[in-house]
């Protein structure tokens, strides 16, 4: 009985093996360790090995010598094999290929890279009972299909995703799913499910980016972070000279919803991805101007109809300014619209005519020498350690004709570690005064990974 | 009973090699931006006109130790190749082209040092990361000019990084200041000396 199995066993084993090696096998020479000894001729001498120093130098040394005195900047040379050889549709979907006809992911050549965040926070108000959050887990998979085209999402899953299990209290959602067709770096085009190009953590929304667990007041309802929408439209950078840059994003989407409200701003009013509820399309850009290194200026702009009727406009500034150990975030966005109300079950709910949010945050980061003396610093292994201090008042107002019935406060003081730049460890003080909500004091403590 | 579970393992195998076979296609390829060559990249380093000569530099054991506490961190590499210009016999300059580890690939660059050890001028030479290259622009490397070894030379504290390029601003201000500790350790000295 034993032998027959083992026999049976083995064969399956085979079949299974051969399309495997198949697959990886013809695809050696796109790999980008065929290419790695190439790639890395230029390099000077390896650290490790003192032979290798003695043959790579003189490669290097060769090839830098070797170089046309022409122009000193020549265009990037593919060295991986991210460029998949033209297969026809006839050889994808062979049967002999891996997994039959279907079509699988070895069949995909693209060069892939799959990333994304994570955090776990811990939140104490000052009345009410404490609770751990395990708030997000994000995966993001990107894919160079050519040197000029690439593919981006960000799937994110909120409270365990528990949509239908236990609390139902979880999200599932796509944040991002877009694909570039860059032209140069003046002109890339982008189509798909973008971020609305609005203020800094918007886009910038990452949790092991940022400095705080808990993102400002603004962001919660005046600028819904984060703020998505299905479109198209292009995005680029320019140097005007050594010093500057200027970036820019310009999208048409469907547009925000009619579901706007005192209560939640424009956070219930979120698009669908599937269907726009008026045939208007929605236009939304950011510029910024960075005069110099560690200063950002950006101005953004939305402006699309909510319903057949009414339309709404935002109009919002930013600036980021880094002063060596010193850095200063701010944005500032105000929305006007033209009225109207909606049905929410069997309530008339009125759309408010006017917004306004804002932020300042100073951040001071440091890392005392003694404590490089410990596990947290260079004796730890992490000679990259730092801190930031984080200071930061903001305001929120969802409706401005409502005689500050509206009207958030936010001040938040704060401290958080990093012994590598994508693994931080944050506590923050947040004192809240929201006359809808009453008073939301609380200590919130996280930690934040990305990987 | 025996079979069915030996049978079961064996036929688990062959699903270990796609997974190796994914684990590769996750690291990115090599990207080669080549900036500089060595002569290039030595004209910005060191002060025009100047003659130049090659160097090895081996560090005895108390020099290293002395370079590895300052740097607070150790190094593999045995010695240094630095360049170093003269005129009339006296040292007008040190270059220190280099290598330091980006995200997934070396950046090759060239420090620039002035006789007593500040920061003449920084250029990238050759940049292989798919991200990240708006580290060889000017206005990321303007930063490091006359910086010396009373210095932090590091991101956050007196080095602006690049968004979007983190890690390489880290890698070339950890680059530069490995320089200047080589210099303040085995070449102040010199700075005289024909």
């Amino acid at each position: 009985m034993l032998r027959p199995c083992l026999v049976l066993a083995l064969v399956v084993s085979g079949l299974c093996l051969a399309p495997a090696s198949a697959q990886v096998l013809p695809s050696r020479p796109d790999d980008p360790g065929a290419d790695g000894p190439d790639a890395r001729r230029l390099a000077l001498p390896p650290r490790d090995s003192e032979d290798e120093d003695v043959d790579e130098s003189e490669g290097s040394e060769a090839a830098l010598h070797d170089q046309p005195s022409g122009p000193a900047t020549r265009p990037a040379r593919r060295t991986s094999g991210s460029v998949p050889a033209p297969g026809s549709l006839q050889d994808r979907t062979s049967a002999s290929g891996p997994g039959g006809r279907n079509i699988t992911s070895f069949d995909r050549r693209a060069q892939s890279r799959i990333g994304g965040y994570f955090d776990n926070e811990f939140v104490q108000p000052f009345s009410g009972r404490s609770t751990f959050k395990a708030h997000r887990l994000i995966l993001q998979t990107s894919s160079y299909l050519h040197d000029n085209l690439l593919f981006s999402s960000e799937i994110e899953y909120e409270y365990g995703a528990q949509i239908q299990a236990n609390s139902g209290d979880g999200e599932l959602k796509i944040e991002q799913a877009w694909a570039d067709y860059r032209i140069d770096d003046l002109l890339t085009l982008r189509g798909g499910i973008v971020l609305m190009p609005i203020g800094i953590i918007n886009v910038l929304h990452d949790s092991d980016f940022r400095e705080t667990t808990t993102r400002p007041l603004m962001t919660e309802q005046v600028i819904p972070s984060t703020w998505m929408d299905s479109g198209a439209g292009f995005h680029g950078l320019a140097y005007p000279n050594d010093e500057m840059q200027l970036t820019y994003e310009a999208y048409v989407t469907n547009g925000l919803s009619q579901r706007i409200s005192a209560t939640d701003g424009l956070k219930r009013a979120r698009p669908s991805f599937k269907d726009d509820n008026n045939g208007n399309k929605a236009l939304s850009g950011r510029v910024a101007l960075s005069p110099w290194l560690g200063l950002e200026l950006g101005t953004s702009g939305y402006f699309g109809r909510y319903d057949d009727v009414h339309a709404l406009s935002l109009l919002g500034t930013d600036i980021t300014w880094s002063l060596g150990a010193f850095e200063l975030a701010g944005e500032y966005a105000r929305i006007r619209t033209e009225g109207g109300s909606w049905l929410n079950g069997a309530d008339l709910v009125p759309v408010p005519e006017g917004m306004e949010g804002w932020y300042l945050e100073g951040r001071w980061r440091f890392f005392p020498e003694w404590l490089h003396g410990t596990f947290m610093g260079r004796d730890g292994g992490y000679p990259q350690a730092s801190m930031a201090l984080v200071g930061r008042y903001g305001g929120a107002d969802t409706d401005l004709l409502a005689s500050g019935r509206t009207d958030r406060t936010e001040m938040l003081i704060g401290l958080n570690y990093r012994p590598i730049q994508t693994f931080v460890a944050k506590w923050e003080l947040v004192r809240r005064a929201d006359p809808v909500t009453g008073p939301q004091d609380a200590l919130w403590s996280s930690i934040a990974v990305g990987f | 009973m025996k079979a069915f579970l030996i049978t079961g393992v064996l036929a688990f195998i062959p699903f270990l090699a796609p997974t190796s076979a994914l684990a590769e296609d996750q690291t990115p390829g090599a990207y080669e931006k080549i900036y500089l060559t060595l002569p290039q990249a030595l004209a910005i380093a060191l002060p025009p006109g100047d003659a130049v000569e090659e160097r090895i530099l081996v560090p005895t054991r108390g020099q290293r130790r002395r370079i590895e506490r300052t740097l607070g961190r150790k190094l593999p590499e045995a010695e240094w190749r630095v360049h170093r210009s003269s005129s009339e016999g006296k040292t007008t300059g040190w270059a220190f082209a280099m290598d330091e580890q980006g995200k997934y690939y070396p950046i090759t660059f060239i420090v620039g040092l002035t006789p007593e050890g500040s920061v003449r001028d920084v250029a990238v030479m050759v940049y292989r990361e798919k991200r990240g290259d708006a580290v060889h622009r000017r206005r990321f490397l303007n930063q490091f000019q006359e910086k010396t070894i009373e210095d932090p030379l590091m991101v956050n504290r007196d080095i602006v990084h690049l968004t979007g390029a983190t890690v390489s601003s880290w890698s070339i201000a950890a680059g530069v200041r490995k320089a200047v500790v080589i210099h303040d350790v085995m070449l102040r000295e010199e700075k005289n000396q024909p």
